[in-house]
């Protein structure tokens, strides 16, 4: 059926004057479409904001709550070195503070004999001097008398000199003997600025341990954004830990999933698992359990708070249990691994005599490496799996942090979408208002200027 | 005392681990079928080399294995050649099929050819055996031409679930003179053998002309 163009343009024409005169209810009923949708996408928002707020909130609570435990746990440990410190350092000060004191004593004693001067020669030489002045060319007796004085204080002088060059050799192995003093002396204080250096440090590091955390106390953001950094790479350190832990895990499974056959029957099954494969994670995983608790009492890890409050002896009891225990796993291992070259050399001669290739059978293994590199390799990759329990603690503990920090992003983005949509859809009801209002826009036109003249013939009467 | 829902949670523990312990039978069996009749007793070295180096190597322990003979009346006790079954340690599956292997390397030195082939007769002797032991995959191999001859007075017809769920491949399928004349001969030949099979309840009859996929029907 075709419609010619008069009929088209009565129809636009129709249909401008009954969309005119619809106008008001479509107007409505698109701002209440618009409403809904945008309301509802608002609400979405508003909704995905609080739970992300609360989350967050919740997130950096245990987050402040871990990074005090830790910040009081490392000042507890400062604490103790401190005393250590001190315990130790400060407990020989008393003995360099005697050595010192001895010392000096020594070193003041030793000076103060060093400062004794010998006795000069008599006094009466002025004397003789005066008396030889008066007296010459005197009487010949006399001149024998002061020849004789001369003499004697020529060989007073002599001796005095002889003493006093005595005394000051006394005095220079004096002063020769101070010297290991003051080496004493000087030792004894290097070691004791050496005893005040060490406590200063610890000082120092437990001013900056307090520091961090009174911040952490305080709430103070950079605080909580330095402890959330650090435990998103505590988890991604932990998780390529884990990673690498895996693939031991998985190695070890499978050096001994071929063996376990031998051991456990191989018709029935778990699930569609073998029973041997099944039995072999079980090893595997006992062993991971093993060295949990190994970790656990040794007081690295803190899964099970019941154990932490375990008595030492009891503890101790539970350690040497779970290291035998590890130690009968790893020779377990250890064997299945030999076995399982066994059973490889087996598997290969059966298949080359099954096609038809004798010879092969009878030919015996040429070197032993692999089976002692198997065997090494089962004894030791339970003892590595045992360590699996500290990135193991590291990543649960760090990867509530995370993933709570990934969900509030999600939120977040969640409701800024959502939001974006709610705009855009008020926006669209806004552009088809008017859009609706150009199509119809004649008859708008032409109602506008007859309402505008009906008011103004009405303002003039 | 231990409380109502540590109680709930463990013997719900036991019963889903005692649920998840399956009693049904995982491993495999496998009935081979020899045809030793004029038109391919040549075959038969070839023959015993494939399921020693194809089918016997591929079995795990647990799995069980019947081998028999095609011949002039093949439903009878005497025509089946070897039966075992692997034990679940695999050094003691090993050693059972080395045995094996020599078992059928001495049928195959000392083995007749016979005038008639009766291939229904030998799989329903099979498909006995396989039933019996209650095999999650039940696998019949037929190293034949598939022409079957039957001697006077002997019939053979399938029960609608003598083959029930079985799995059934022609394997070193030879084409006779007829077939090379006409084509058509050999594939109506295996369309009638297929609408047999399906009939008794096996699976679609599988002709399989390259060996190296043995290994994988028998992994299916």
């Amino acid at each position: 059926m075709e419609f010619s163009a008069p009929w088209i343009i009565g129809g636009i024409v129709g249909s401008q004057f009954f969309l005119f005169f619809a106008r008001q209810p479509i107007h409505r009923a698109l701002t209440a479409l618009g409403m809904i949708c945008s309301g509802g996408f608002r609400l979405s928002a508003r909704w995905a904001r609080s739970v992300a707020d609360q989350l967050w909130e919740h997130n950096r609570q245990t987050v402040l709550n871990a990074g005090r435990h830790d910040s009081a746990k490392k000042l507890e440990r400062e604490f103790i070195r401190l005393e250590k410190t001190f315990g130790k350092e400060m407990s020989s000060y008393p003995t360099y503070h005697r050595k010192l004191s001895e010392a000096i004593t020594q070193i003041e004693k030793d000076f103060a004999e060093c400062g004794d001067t010998p006795p000069e020669a008599p006094g009466w030489t002025t004397a003789v001097k005066e008396l030889s002045k008066l007296a010459k060319g005197s009487d010949r007796m006399v001149e024998t008398v002061l020849q004789e004085i001369h003499k004697s204080a020529v060989s007073a002088e002599k001796r005095a000199i002889q003493e006093y060059q005595q005394a000051t050799g006394k005095r220079h192995k004096l002063l020769a003997g101070l010297q290991p003093h003051w080496k004493a002396a000087r030792s004894a204080l290097e070691s004791t600025g050496k005893v005040v250096e060490e406590t200063l440090s610890a000082t120092r590091h437990i001013d900056e341990v307090m520091t961090k955390y009174e911040q952490v106390s305080q709430q103070k953001p950079p605080a909580v954004t330095a402890l959330i950094g650090s435990r998103v790479q505590l988890f991604l350190i932990s998780l390529i830990v884990m990673a690498i832990a895996l693939g031991g895990a998985f190695i070890n499974f499978n050096l001994i999933a071929l063996p376990m056959s031998e051991l456990v029957p191989a018709g029935t099954r778990i699930g569609t698992m073998p029973v041997s494969t099944v039995a072999a994670l079980v090893i595997v995983l006992l062993e991971i359990v093993t060295g949990i608790f190994v970790m656990e009492t040794l007081g690295i890890t803190s899964f099970f708070p019941r154990l932490e409050n375990l008595p030492r002896s009891r503890r101790r009891l539970l350690l040497t249990g779970s290291l035998i225990f590890l130690f009968v796993l790893a020779l377990i291992e250890s064997s299945l691994a030999i076995l399982r070259e066994q059973l490889v050399e087996q598997e290969g001669a059966l298949k080359q005599a099954l096609a038809g290739v004798d010879a092969v059978i009878a030919a015996p293994a040429q070197s032993s490496i692999p089976v002692i590199g198997q065997a090494i390799l089962g004894f030791i990759l339970p003892w590595v799996l045992a360590m699996v329990a500290i990135p193991l603690e590291m990543l649960m503990s760090s990867g509530g942090t995370v993933i709570a920090a990934l969900v509030t992003f999600v939120l977040r983005l969640f409701g800024y979408l959502t939001r974006v949509i709610a705009h855009l859809i008020r926006f669209v009801v806004l552009i088809l208002k008017h859009l609706y209002d150009i199509y119809i826009i004649i008859p708008l036109q032409v109602g506008r200027l007859m309402r505008s003249k009906q008011a103004r013939s009405t303002s003039d009467g | 005392m231990v409380s109502f829902w540590p109680r709930v949670l463990l013997t719900s523990m036991i019963l889903l681990a005692m649920s998840g312990c399956s009693k049904q039978n995982w491993a495999k069996a496998v009935g081979v079928l020899i045809d030793v009749s004029g038109t391919y007793k040549d075959q038969l070295p070839d023959v015993v080399k494939i399921v020693n180096a194809g089918i016997l190597a591929s079995l795990d322990p647990g799995d069980s294995l019947f081998v028999v003979l095609i011949d002039d009346r093949s439903y009878e006790q005497a025509n089946l050649i070897a039966s075992i079954k692997l034990d679940v340690r695999p050094s003691k599956a090993n050693q059972q099929k080395l045995e094996t292997k020599q078992k059928l390397q001495s049928f195959a030195m000392t083995a007749r050819g016979s005038a008639y082939s009766d291939i229904s007769g030998a799989l329903l002797l099979a498909a006995e055996y396989l039933r019996e032991t209650g095999a999650r995959r039940q696998v019949m191999l037929i190293f034949s031409d598939l022409q079957e001859t039957l001697p006077k007075g002997t019939t053979r017809r399938f029960g609608s679930q003598d083959l029930r769920s079985m799995r059934v491949a022609a394997l070193n399928v030879i084409k006779l003179k007829t077939d090379n004349l006409d084509p058509s001969s050999y594939r109506k030949r295996c369309d009638e053998w297929n609408a047999r099979m399906t009939h008794a309840g096996a699976q679609e009859l599988q002709v399989i002309h390259d060996i190296n996929r043995l290994p994988e029907l028998l992994a299916e």
